[in-house]
């Protein structure tokens, strides 16, 4: 399989980035759950601490992902209406968008509360904020709205493949797997 | 290598937040600023006390006269985030209920390369031990600016009970930081 997008498919390089930022933003979801519940102490800096290091990759990640998109021209859709194409392309940029918002409000959170980011002890990132707690709880908001407009795009951007898989049986979905094809 | 670097820029960007952050009063005679910078989850953060008390006597031309006798509120301790300044202050760090105040005293300070020394003995939550620090002086019309540092291990003193006395998390070592401006006489 070619790392790079062909006619039909996305290379392994755009797939392998696209499934894993799948993953993390699984776990992200249950380390974000799990701190809720805990009380501040040693486990809830420790979970936290994991959320913030899986974030600042995601946000890596993302810049990977555009970064690609833009330079590598992706497979050509199937025919479908042009308000589909439409949507299609809102849904997909506005994805990428919360790939980037979502890490940058909780890092905008860590810098809001004066607990500055770092990925995975390696490396200390800077504020982007002055402390404030009023800030935070702002941000806090803003971070878990962008969650739920993060899983309505996300279940929409599922349902259409679904749609193209079962109702249009188009073939589409193989364009982000690494089997079946449609030759 | 990085680290080093990041920490000073840590130490500036505090500088800048003490600045656009006035509180309403610095209550240490004649002004200053004293912060500590303790490491959590492998990131430098900063926090700082509001109440404080420096009494100092230096003149640079007798140093060995020196002394420093400096009170510390512990329940002025202030990380500008309400849930870990309670567990700062609660009885598993400096349990302030029982140990409101945190004492530096020290006499007889000598000249050490661009600036001065002192091994003075900081009594925190109840524990006694000598902590040098290191500072600068700087000479002015009205007031002398005196600017130094200390590396401490806050488990040395205790701070940091049950789980907390893990460092996986919390690190041991902090530097607390002053900047302090004395009248002259």
């Amino acid at each position: 399989m070619p790392l790079t997008n062909t006619a039909d498919r996305y290379g392994l390089v755009p797939q392998l980035l696209h499934w894993i930022v799948v993953i993390l933003i699984g776990v992200q979801y249950w380390l974000a759950e799990t701190a809720e519940e805990l009380p501040l102490g040693m486990e809830k800096l420790a979970v936290l601490t994991r959320h913030k290091s899986v974030g600042i990759t995601i946000l890596f990640i993302a810049l990977l992902r555009v970064t690609w998109r833009l330079l590598d021209r992706p497979p050509a859709p199937p025919p479908m209406p042009a308000w589909q194409r439409t949507a299609s392309t809102l849904v997909h940029w506005g994805l990428y968008a919360l790939l980037f918002a979502m890490p940058l409000t909780g890092w905008m959170m860590s810098s809001a509360a004066n607990y500055p980011v770092s990925w995975f002890g390696l490396l200390q990132l800077p504020d982007l904020v002055m402390p404030s707690e009023a800030l935070k709880e702002v941000l806090e908001e803003v971070h878990e709205g962008l969650f739920v407009a993060l899983l309505c795009l996300a279940g929409l951007h599922v349902l259409a493949a679904l749609k193209h898989q079962f109702v249009d049986r188009d073939g589409l979905i193989t364009r982000m797997l690494p089997w079946g094809g449609r030759d | 290598m990085g680290r080093t670097r990041l920490s000073i820029a840590i130490v500036l960007s505090s500088a800048a937040l003490a600045a656009a952050l006035p509180r309403a009063s610095h209550p240490a005679e004649g002004g200053g600023s004293l912060t500590f910078e303790a490491i959590q989850a492998g990131a430098v953060f900063t926090g700082r006390f509001d109440r404080f008390r420096a009494d100092i006597d230096f003149d640079p031309a007798d140093p060995s006269a020196c002394r420093f006798d400096v009170r510390i509120e512990t329940a002025s301790a202030d990380t500008l985030e309400s849930q870990r300044d309670e567990v700062l202050k609660g009885p598993d760090f400096f349990w302030v209920q029982q140990h409101p105040v945190a004492t530096y005293a020290g006499r007889g300070c000598r000249a050490d390369g661009k600036g001065y020394a002192l091994d003075g003995e900081l009594t925190l939550r109840g524990v006694t031990r000598i902590v040098p620090l290191r500072f600068t002086y700087a000479p002015g019309e009205n007031a002398a600016g005196i600017e130094g540092s200390a590396r401490l291990s806050r488990l040395d003193f205790s701070v940091g009970q049950g789980e907390w006395q893990s460092t996986e998390w919390v690190g041991d070592a902090v530097t607390v930081r002053f900047d302090l401006l004395l009248p002259a006489d």
